[in-house]
C-alpha cells in the first residue's frame, strides 16, 4: 500500500478535494515548470536592477513611481478577496461560500506577501529596508502602509490557518507512514501533525476554535479596510492634482474588493477545471458571487464617474491638465480601455443569469483584472507626467526589467498558489460538511414545520 | 533663531542658467549624458523652469530659477518613513543620504519637483573627477538616495570655521550659497529672514514678492520680485 | 577527552557558523544604523575637517568668450575644484557665468589631446601619432624655412579666431617677421561691420562700447545682447543696475525675428522680418527727424551729411535726412519689416524722447546676418548720432585701452618686404571687397582656386572653419588644397580632424598672459595665470610654440623675437606700461576707475570722433554720409557711401516656393567661444527655452508647423540649397512666422562616452552651418523625416 491519504471510508467530498494532494498531474508540472521559468526570469531581472540600480527601469523625472508602485497596489488589491468572501460572508452567514473561503484566504495570504515583495523590489536601498522599522516616523503614509499592512498580513495569516486545523487534523489522521517511499510520507505527517496542534474535534476545541475564526472574521474587515484605505493615502496625501481627493479611500476599498473577487473567479474556475470541482464549487457560487461582482461593479463606476465628473466640472488648472491626459491625450486608450473592462464588459457578461456560468464569470474576471491593473496605471502615472511646477510634460514607458519583474511576481504568486494547494486541501472539508449538516437541518426544519409536531415524534422514535 | 531664506528678483535675472552650473559644479551633481538626459535624469539642483504660453506676436515666457524652497512646513520632510530628511534648526532642509531607504515619496510629495534622484551610480569619465569638490558634505552621493539642494550648507560650515579662525563673530553675510555668488544679474540675495534688518527679509517685504504656490501652505522661504 | 560525535560537530559547527553570521548581520546592521543617524551641521557644530588641505585661490581670467571676465579659482591639493567671479574685475564684478563655471569641464576634459599629433594616414582618417614637441616644432619650422628660403612666405597663411592680450600683435609680428601678411581673424561678417561701421562714420577702428548701466532707453537690434554679445557679462551687470540699481528704471526694447532670452528679459519685444533691421531704423530716423526730435545742435556742429551737400568739385550728394525723408516712411518701412507703421513712430518717439538713448549694435557672428552689414550697422549708429549719444554718459563709447610699453624695432629683411608686399589671401584690402567686410567667408573659395597664389601651409589657432563655415563652404575640401596644415587645438575639432599637425595648445586656465578689458569703456588689463602647477597634459602655449619656432627658424624671424617665453614677453610690455602692476598682480586685474566722456568739440573729442581716420578729414564730425567710403571705393555713389537697406537676396529669391522658410540664427548664452569640445554641463542644459539637452531642434513657429503638418517633437529635415540635417521640431510662438532657428554651435563630434547608455562616437545635434548657403540668410524648408 502506497504511503500517503488513506482512501477507505473516504466520502465523495473527500475523495474529490484531496485527489491533488495524492497524485500530480502531468500538466501540473508543465504548468508549475512554465511558472517556475517565469519566477527566474522575475529573480534575474530584480537581480540585475539591484546590481545597476533603478536606473534599469524606464522612471525617470518627474514619474518616480510606476510598474512596481502599480503592481504593489494591484496586489494589496487582490488581497481583499478573502476579506470579502471569507469574513463578510462568513458574518452574514451566507451558506454558498463554504466551498470557496480557503481560496480565497490563500489568494489573500499570497497576494500580500507579493505586493509587500513589490515595495522592495521598488526601493533604491533595499538593503535598509529594516531602517522602516528602526527609524520608521508615523507621520508618513508609508508607515501606515507598513502598520496595516504587516497587522493584516498576521491576521490573514490567522484566517487561514483558523479554519485550516479541523482538516490538517483529517489529513494527519488519515496519513499512512507506510512501505514504500515513507519519507516522502514522512515529512507531511509530521507537518500535519505539528500544525494541527492536537485537535481532535471536542466540544471544547470546536467551540474555542468557532468563537476564534469569528472573532477574526469580525476583526479582519476593519483590518483590511484600513489596509486598502491605507495604500491610498500614499497618493491622497500628497498635494498632487488628482491624488489629493477625498474619495480616494473608500474608492480603491472599493476596487480592491472588486478585483479580490475578480481574481478569485480566475483561480476558482481554473483549479476547478483542472481538478475536477465541479460538483463541489457550483452553479451557486457562480451565480451569486457573479451578482456580487455586479455590484462592485456599478459601485465602482460610481465612484469613479463621481471622481471624474467632479474634477471635470471644476475648472482648477492643475486638476484638469491631468484629466485631459486620461480623457483626451496620450493616456485616454488607457483610460476607455478602463471603463470597457470594468464596466461595459462586466455588465454585458453578467446582467443576465445565463451569463454568470463559469465561463462568463471567468471572461468578465479577466476583463476586470486587467482593467482594475489599468485603473491603478491611470491613478498612478498621470499625475506624476503633470507636475504643477517643473518638467515639462513627462513620460513613462517601462522596461523589459519592470515587465519581467512584474510576469515573475505574477507567475510566483500563482506559483505560490497552486504548490499550497498540493499540500493543504482547496475547499475546506469540514466547512462543507457542516454546510451539508446544516442544509439538511433545514430542510427537515422545513419538512416538520409543514408536517407539525406529528412528524417530529415519529422520526425521534425511528 | 536663525531662518535661511532667499529673495530672487526676476527684474534683474536674466535666465542664464549660470546659478544652475555653479551649483552643479559646487555640489558634484553627476553629468547625466545625452542617453540619461533623453530619459528625463538630469540632476540640477538649481534649475530655471520656461514657461510659455500664447501665441505670436505676444507670447508670455517666464523663465524662473528654481532652488529648493527650504519650506517651513515642507510636504517632504512629512512624508518621509524614516526621517531621512529633515528640517534643521535653522530652517534648512537636508536629506541625510546614509538613510534615505530610496522610497521616492519626498520627490513625488515636494510640489516643486525639488527633488532628484540618482538612479545609477553617479559616473564622471575618469579625468573630470579631479575637479570634484572635496568638501565633505557633497561628496557624491550613492545610487538609490535622493538629493537635493541644501543652500550649499558645506558653505554655512566653512563660513562659521573661517569667521572662528579669524577669531571674530560669524555673520550672516559670511554665508553665501553658491548660485548667489555667481549670478550674473546680482539677483539673488540670501540671509537670515528672522532678522528683520537683513536684506532679505526687507525684499520679502517688497510689494513685487511672491512665493511660489504659495496655496499649497509649505511657506517656502524662496523669495521672488516681480519682474517690471 | 571528549569525542565528539559527527552529529553532534556539525550542529555546534552550525550553530557557531549561525551565530557568526548573525553577528554579522548584526554588526553590520548596527554600522548601517549607526551610520544613518541625523548628524548635520548645526549651529554650534564644527565638523573636523579631516586632514587640512593645500587650498588656495589663483586669479585668472576666462576665455571662453570676448567678454574676458575676471576669475578666481579654488585650487585644492593642486587640483582645480571651483570657479567664482573675482569681485574685483568691473566687467563681471564677482559674478561668473555658466560657461566660466563649467571651464574646469574643459581643463580636465577626457577629449584634450595630450601631445602633439602627426598625421600618418590621409587627412580626416584618424591615423594620429603621438610625437615629442621636439619633433614637432622641427617639422614646422623645417616646412617654414623651405619655404621662406623658396620666396614664397606668403603663402603661409595664419587663421586664429579670438585672441586677446598681446597675442594678436604677437601672431601680427611672427607673420611681419617671417614674410607673410596673412595673419587673417575669422571676424563675422557682422563683428566687422559692427567695427567698420564705428570707423566709417565715427572715425574710430574698434567696436562700440555701450553704457547701459546709465541709458534710459537702449534698443537692441539683431543679435542676443544679453546672451552671446561680445561684451554680454558687462551688459548682464549694466542692464540689471539699469534696472534696479537706481531711482528711474531703464526700458529695454529688443528688435529681432526670434524671442531669446534678450528679447524675454526685455521690457518690448518687436518681432521683425528677418534681413531688415536697416529699413527699421532709417524708418525710426524717418519718425525722429520729420518730427523735429533729435538733436538739433549736435547734429548742426558735429556731424557730416546730415544735409544734402556739394563737394569740392561741385557734385551734389544727398544727405542723411534726404534719404531717410524720401524713402523710409514709417508706412514704407512697415510693409518692409513687418513692424506696424504705429509701432515705428512709437519706437522713434520713444527713443528719441528718453534720453540718454542708445542704440545696439550686435557684436557677435550672425548679429544682423543680411548679406550687406556695414550699411545696416551704419544706420543702426546713425541712431545715438541723431540723439547725441556719442560718447555720452548712457550713450556709445570707446574702448580705451591701456599704453603698454613699446615692441622693440624689428627690421624686416627682403624677402619678407617681398612677401608682404603681395595681397592678402583673403582679399582683404582690394575695393571690390567692401574695406574687407565678409572677406574672411571667401578664404575657402580662393584656397580652392589657389587666387591670388596658392596657400603652402596654414595654422589654425582658435577656430573651427570647418565646422561653422566663418571661412567659407566646403573648407573641408579647401584644406586638401593646402599641402600642409597645422591646427593648435586642444580637443580633436572638426578642422583639426583636417590637420596634418597638431600642437595641442594648454587652455586659458594653464597659461601666462593678459587681456585688455573690454566693454567697460576704460582703460584695463587682466592677467592670465596658470591655476594648477604644470598643464594637465603635454600642452603649450600658443605664444610659447610661436617663440620656440621663430628661434628655430633663426635669423631675422629670431631677431624680432627676443623672448624666451610668452609670459617674458608679457611681463616686458607690462614693464613701463601706464599701468599698476603691482596691483595687477595681486588682485588679477587693473583699470582705470572711470570713463573719461569727452565733451562735444572738446580737445578730447579728437579720441572719440576722427581719431583713426585715413583718408577723411578729421573734423570731429560724425559721419552721416562716410567720407571715408568714399575715398576709398573706387566708383563711390552716394548710396555707397549712406546707410542704406537692400532686401536680402534670399528674402525674394526665386527658390522661394521651393524653400518658403528663412533659416535665422543667433548665439545662446550656452554656447562657448574659443573651446570646440563638448563641455557636458553645458549640453545638460543647452537650450532653455525648449527644454533640449545635449541636442539641437529646430524652431519653427506654430503657422509654419500647421503648414507643414509637423508637431512639436517631430523628427524632421531642415533643407536648403546646400544640403540638409535632422533634428527635432520645436513650437514657439516667439518666432517670425516664416523664419525656423536652429542653434549653431551643435553637431559636433565627441569620442568620450557621457554619462550611461551614450553611445561611443556620437554626434551632439546637427550641424546647422551646413546650411548656410552664401551670405546674408539662408532658405530652407521643412518636412517630417
Amino acid at each position: 500500500m502506497e504511503a500517503g491519504l488513506a482512501a477507505q471510508h473516504e466520502t465523495a467530498l473527500e475523495s474529490i478535494v484531496l485527489a491533488p494532494l495524492r497524485q500530480t498531474g502531468r500538466q501540473f508540472r508543465l504548468v508549475c515548470a512554465g511558472l517556475g521559468l517565469l519566477v527566474l526570469v522575475g529573480i534575474f531581472a530584480v537581480a540585475r536592477q539591484w546590481t545597476l540600480g533603478l536606473g534599469v527601469t524606464g522612471l525617470n523625472r518627474p514619474v518616480y513611481w510606476g510598474v512596481y508602485i502599480v503592481d504593489f497596489v494591484f496586489f494589496i488589491g487582490i488581497s481583499h478577496a478573502g476579506t470579502l468572501i471569507s469574513a463578510i460572508l462568513r458574518v452574514t452567514q451566507a451558506e454558498w461560500r463554504r466551498p470557496i473561503t480557503r481560496i480565497a484566504e490563500a489568494i489573500t495570504f499570497f497576494a500580500l506577501i507579493l505586493g509587500a515583495l513589490q515595495i522592495w523590489i521598488d526601493l533604491g536601498r533595499p538593503e535598509r529596508i529594516v531602517f522602516l522599522f528602526y527609524w520608521g516616523r508615523f507621520q508618513s503614509p508609508l508607515l501606515w502602509d507598513v502598520t496595516c499592512v504587516s497587522v493584516y498580513m498576521l491576521s490573514s495569516t490567522l484566517y487561514l490557518y483558523l479554519p485550516l486545523i479541523p482538516d490538517l487534523a483529517r489529513l494527519r489522521d488519515r496519513m499512512i507512514g507506510g512501505e514504500g517511499d515513507g519519507r516522502r510520507g514522512a515529512w507531511r505527517l509530521r507537518l500535519y501533525t505539528a500544525m494541527a496542534l492536537g485537535w481532535h474535534g471536542g466540544r471544547e476545541q470546536r467551540r474555542r476554535l468557532e468563537r476564534g475564526i469569528g472573532v477574526m472574521a469580525i476583526l479582519i474587515i476593519p483590518i483590511a479596510v484600513s489596509v486598502h484605505t491605507v495604500v491610498s493615502w500614499i497618493f491622497g496625501m500628497n498635494m498632487q492634482p488628482m491624488w489629493h481627493s477625498t474619495i480616494l479611500g473608500p474608492y480603491f476599498v472599493v476596487g480592491a474588493i472588486y478585483s479580490g473577487i475578480a481574481m478569485l473567479f480566475i483561480f476558482m474556475t481554473i483549479i476547478r477545471r483542472a481538478w475536477h470541482l465541479e460538483p463541489i464549487i457550483g452553479a451557486r457560487q457562480y451565480d451569486y458571487l457573479g451578482i456580487l461582482l455586479l455590484v462592485m461593479s456599478a459601485f465602482w463606476g460610481y465612484f469613479t464617474l463621481s471622481e471624474y465628473l467632479t474634477t471635470g466640472y471644476g475648472t482648477m488648472v492643475q486638476d484638469t491638465q491631468v484629466l485631459a491626459a486620461k480623457l483626451s491625450q496620450e493616456f485616454a486608450p488607457w483610460f476607455y480601455g478602463m471603463l470597457v473592462c470594468n464596466v461595459v464588459i462586466p455588465f454585458g457578461v453578467l446582467l443576465w443569469r445565463r451569463g454568470r456560468t463559469p465561463l462568463g464569470c471567468f471572461v468578465a474576471s479577466l476583463a476586470i483584472v486587467v482593467g482594475m491593473w489599468v485603473e491603478r496605471f491611470t491613478i498612478v502615472i498621470p499625475t506624476l507626467t503633470r507636475p504643477s511646477l517643473g518638467p515639462a510634460n513627462g513620460s513613462y514607458a517601462p522596461t523589459w526589467n519592470e515587465l519581467a519583474i512584474m510576469a515573475g511576481s505574477l507567475a510566483l504568486f500563482a506559483l505560490l498558489f497552486l504548490l499550497f494547494f498540493k499540500l493543504f486541501p482547496a475547499i475546506s472539508l469540514w466547512e462543507v460538511e457542516e454546510g451539508e449538516v446544516v442544509a439538511l437541518a433545514r430542510q427537515k426544519a422545513q419538512e416538520l414545520a409543514e408536517e407539525g409536531l406529528e412528524g417530529l415524534h415519529g422520526t425521534l422514535a425511528g | 533663531m536663525t531662518r535661511w531664506g532667499m529673495v530672487i528678483d526676476l527684474d534683474k535675472c536674466f535666465a542664464c542658467q549660470s546659478c544652475t552650473l555653479a551649483c552643479r559644479m559646487e555640489n558634484n551633481t553627476p553629468v547625466a549624458g545625452p542617453d540619461q538626459a533623453a530619459r528625463g535624469r538630469t540632476i540640477l539642483w538649481n534649475e530655471v523652469l520656461p514657461s510659455i504660453d500664447g501665441s505670436y506676436p505676444r507670447p508670455t515666457v517666464t523663465l524662473i530659477p528654481r532652488p529648493c524652497q527650504h519650506c517651513d512646513s515642507p510636504a517632504c520632510v512629512r512624508v518621509c518613513p524614516v526621517g531621512a530628511t529633515y528640517k534643521n534648526e535653522e530652517g534648512l532642509v537636508l536629506v541625510n543620504y546614509s538613510r534615505c531607504i530610496g522610497c521616492r515619496m519626498c520627490t513625488v510629495a515636494c510640489p516643486y519637483q525639488v527633488r532628484y534622484f540618482n538612479w545609477y551610480p553617479p559616473e564622471w569619465p575618469e579625468a573630470l573627477r579631479a575637479h570634484l569638490n572635496p568638501d565633505p558634505e557633497v561628496a557624491p552621493r550613492p545610487r538609490g538616495v535622493v538629493e537635493k539642494c541644501t543652500f550649499c550648507v558645506q558653505r554655512l560650515r566653512k563660513a562659521r570655521e573661517g569667521a572662528a579662525a579669524a577669531g571674530r563673530a560669524f555673520q550672516a553675510t559670511d554665508y553665501i550659497p553658491a548660485c548667489v555668488q555667481t549670478c550674473t544679474g546680482h539677483a539673488r540675495y540670501f540671509g537670515d529672514l528672522d532678522d528683520p534688518d537683513s536684506l532679505v527679509s526687507q525684499l520679502a517685504r517688497s510689494p513685487r514678492a511672491f512665493r511660489l504656490q504659495e496655496e499649497m501652505g509649505t511657506q517656502p522661504k524662496v523669495y521672488y520680485l516681480k519682474q517690471g | 577527552m571528549v569525542k565528539l560525535s559527527r552529529r553532534a560537530f556539525l550542529r555546534t559547527a552550525g550553530t557557531a557558523a549561525t551565530s557568526l553570521a548573525a553577528l554579522a548581520a548584526a554588526g553590520g546592521m548596527h554600522a548601517l544604523l549607526e551610520g544613518s543617524q541625523n548628524v548635520g551641521p548645526g549651529p554650534d557644530d564644527a565638523v573636523a575637517a579631516a586632514a587640512p588641505a593645500q587650498e588656495s585661490w589663483v586669479k585668472t581670467t576666462c576665455a571662453l568668450c570676448p567678454s574676458g571676465c575676471g576669475l578666481n579659482v579654488r585650487v585644492v591639493d593642486g587640483r582645480a575644484v571651483k570657479v567664482e567671479g573675482n569681485p574685483l574685475h568691473p566687467v563681471n564684478q564677482g559674478a561668473c557665468c555658466l560657461k566660466g563655471q563649467a571651464a574646469l569641464e574643459a581643463l580636465y576634459s577626457p577629449e584634450r589631446i595630450r601631445r602633439p599629433l602627426l598625421q600618418t594616414g590621409a587627412r580626416g582618417g584618424g591615423d594620429w601619432q603621438e610625437i615629442s614637441w621636439d619633433d614637432a616644432l622641427q617639422r614646422v619650422a623645417g616646412i617654414l624655412a623651405r619655404l621662406r628660403a623658396a620666396g614664397q612666405p606668403q603663402s603661409v597663411v595664419f587663421l586664429h579666431g579670438q585672441t586677446r592680450g598681446q597675442m594678436r600683435d604677437l601672431i601680427q609680428r611672427f607673420m611681419t617677421a617671417y614674410g607673410s601678411p596673412n595673419a587673417i581673424a575669422l571676424e563675422s561678417p557682422d563683428e566687422q561691420a559692427a567695427r567698420l561701421a564705428m570707423f566709417v562714420t565715427q572715425g574710430i577702428n574698434g567696436f562700440p562700447v555701450y553704457d547701459l548701466a546709465n541709458a534710459r532707453y537702449v534698443l537692441a537690434f539683431g543679435g542676443n545682447l544679453l546672451e552671446s554679445s561680445r561684451h554680454v557679462m558687462a551688459y548682464l551687470g549694466a542692464a540689471a543696475l539699469m534696472r534696479r540699481g537706481r531711482p528711474d528704471r531703464g526700458r529695454l526694447v529688443a528688435v529681432h525675428p526670434r524671442l531669446s532670452l534678450t528679447g524675454i528679459k526685455a521690457d518690448e519685444w518687436v518681432p521683425i522680418r528677418p534681413g531688415t533691421y536697416a529699413a527699421l531704423a532709417l524708418g525710426m530716423a524717418n519718425v525722429i527727424i520729420d518730427d523735429g526730435l533729435y538733436d538739433k545742435d549736435f547734429v548742426r556742429d558735429f556731424t557730416f551729411g546730415f544735409e544734402d551737400f556739394s563737394d569740392d568739385g561741385g557734385r551734389a550728394h544727398m544727405g542723411f535726412k534726404s534719404l531717410v525723408l524720401d524713402r523710409f516712411g514709417p508706412d514704407q518701412v512697415a510693409t518692409i519689416t513687418g513692424v506696424p507703421a504705429a509701432d515705428i513712430a512709437r519706437l522713434a518717439g520713444e527713443f528719441a524722447t528718453n534720453r540718454p538713448a542708445v542704440a545696439v549694435l550686435p557684436l557677435e557672428p550672425h548679429g544682423l546676418d543680411d548679406g550687406h552689414e556695414l550699411y545696416t550697422a551704419m544706420a543702426i549708429h546713425s541712431l545715438n548720432a541723431l540723439v547725441g549719444a556719442i560718447d555720452s554718459s548712457g550713450g556709445v563709447l570707446v574702448q580705451r585701452y591701456p599704453r603698454l610699453a613699446p615692441w622693440p624695432a624689428m627690421a624686416a629683411d627682403a624677402t619678407a618686404r617681398a612677401g608682404l608686399a603681395q595681397p592678402r589671401a583673403d582679399g582683404a584690402g582690394s575695393s571690390d571687397e567692401n574695406l574687407g567686410a565678409g572677406a574672411a567667408g571667401r578664404l575657402a573659395d580662393r584656397i580652392r582656386s589657389g587666387q591670388p597664389y596658392p596657400v603652402q601651409a596654414l595654422f589654425l589657432q582658435g577656430v573651427d572653419p570647418v565646422h561653422d563655415g566663418s571661412a567659407g563652404p566646403d573648407c573641408a575640401e579647401a584644406l586638401l588644397k593646402v599641402p600642409f596644415v597645422v591646427s593648435f587645438a586642444s580637443t580633436l575639432d572638426e578642422s583639426a580632424a583636417h590637420a596634418d599637425l597638431i600642437l595641442p595648445a594648454s587652455s586659458f586656465l594653464e597659461t601666462w598672459g593678459d587681456d585688455y578689458l573690454e566693454g567697460t569703456g576704460f582703460a584695463g588689463l587682466s592677467l592670465h595665470q596658470p591655476v594648477l602647477e604644470s598643464p594637465v597634459g603635454d600642452t603649450r602655449d600658443v605664444g610659447d610654440v610661436l617663440l620656440q619656432l621663430a628661434a628655430l627658424l633663426g635669423g631675422p624671424v629670431a631677431a624680432a623675437h627676443p623672448w624666451h617665453t610668452y609670459g617674458d614677453l608679457v611681463q616686458e610690455r607690462l614693464a613701463g606700461a601706464d599701468v599698476d602692476a603691482a596691483a595687477l598682480a595681486r588682485n588679477g586685474i587693473w583699470s582705470e576707475l572711470s570713463y573719461p566722456h569727452a565733451a562735444p568739440g572738446s580737445p578730447a573729442w579728437r579720441d572719440v570722433v576722427g581719431r583713426d581716420r585715413l583718408n577723411a578729414p578729421s573734423d570731429g564730425r560724425f559721419d552721416f554720409f562716410a567720407r571715408e567710403l568714399f575715398a576709398a571705393l573706387e566708383t563711390p555713389e552716394d548710396a555707397g557711401c549712406l546707410p542704406g537697406f537692400e532686401l536680402p537676396v534670399a528674402a525674394s529669391d526665386a527658390t522661394a516656393e521651393a524653400y518658403p522658410l528663412l533659416l535665422i540664427s543667433q548665439g545662446l548664452m550656452t554656447e562657448p567661444a574659443g573651446w570646440a569640445g563638448i563641455i557636458p554641463s553645458l549640453q545638460e542644459c543647452y537650450g532653455l527655452q525648449s527644454n533640449t539637452r545635449w541636442d539641437s531642434w529646430v524652431e519653427i513657429s506654430p503657422t509654419a508647423a500647421a503648414a507643414a503638418g509637423l508637431a512639436s517633437g517631430d523628427l524632421v529635415w531642415v533643407e536648403s540649397t546646400a544640403g540638409r540635417v535632422q533634428a527635432r521640431a520645436r513650437l514657439y510662438p516667439g518666432l517670425w512666422p516664416d523664419a525656423v532657428f536652429m542653434p549653431g554651435w551643435q553637431g559636433r563630434f565627441t569620442n568620450v562616452r557621457w554619462g550611461r547608455g551614450a553611445p561611443p562616437n556620437l554626434q551632439v545635434g546637427a550641424n546647422a552651418n551646413a546650411l548656410r548657403a552664401g551670405d546674408g540668410i539662408t532658405r530652407v524648408r521643412v518636412y517630417r523625416a
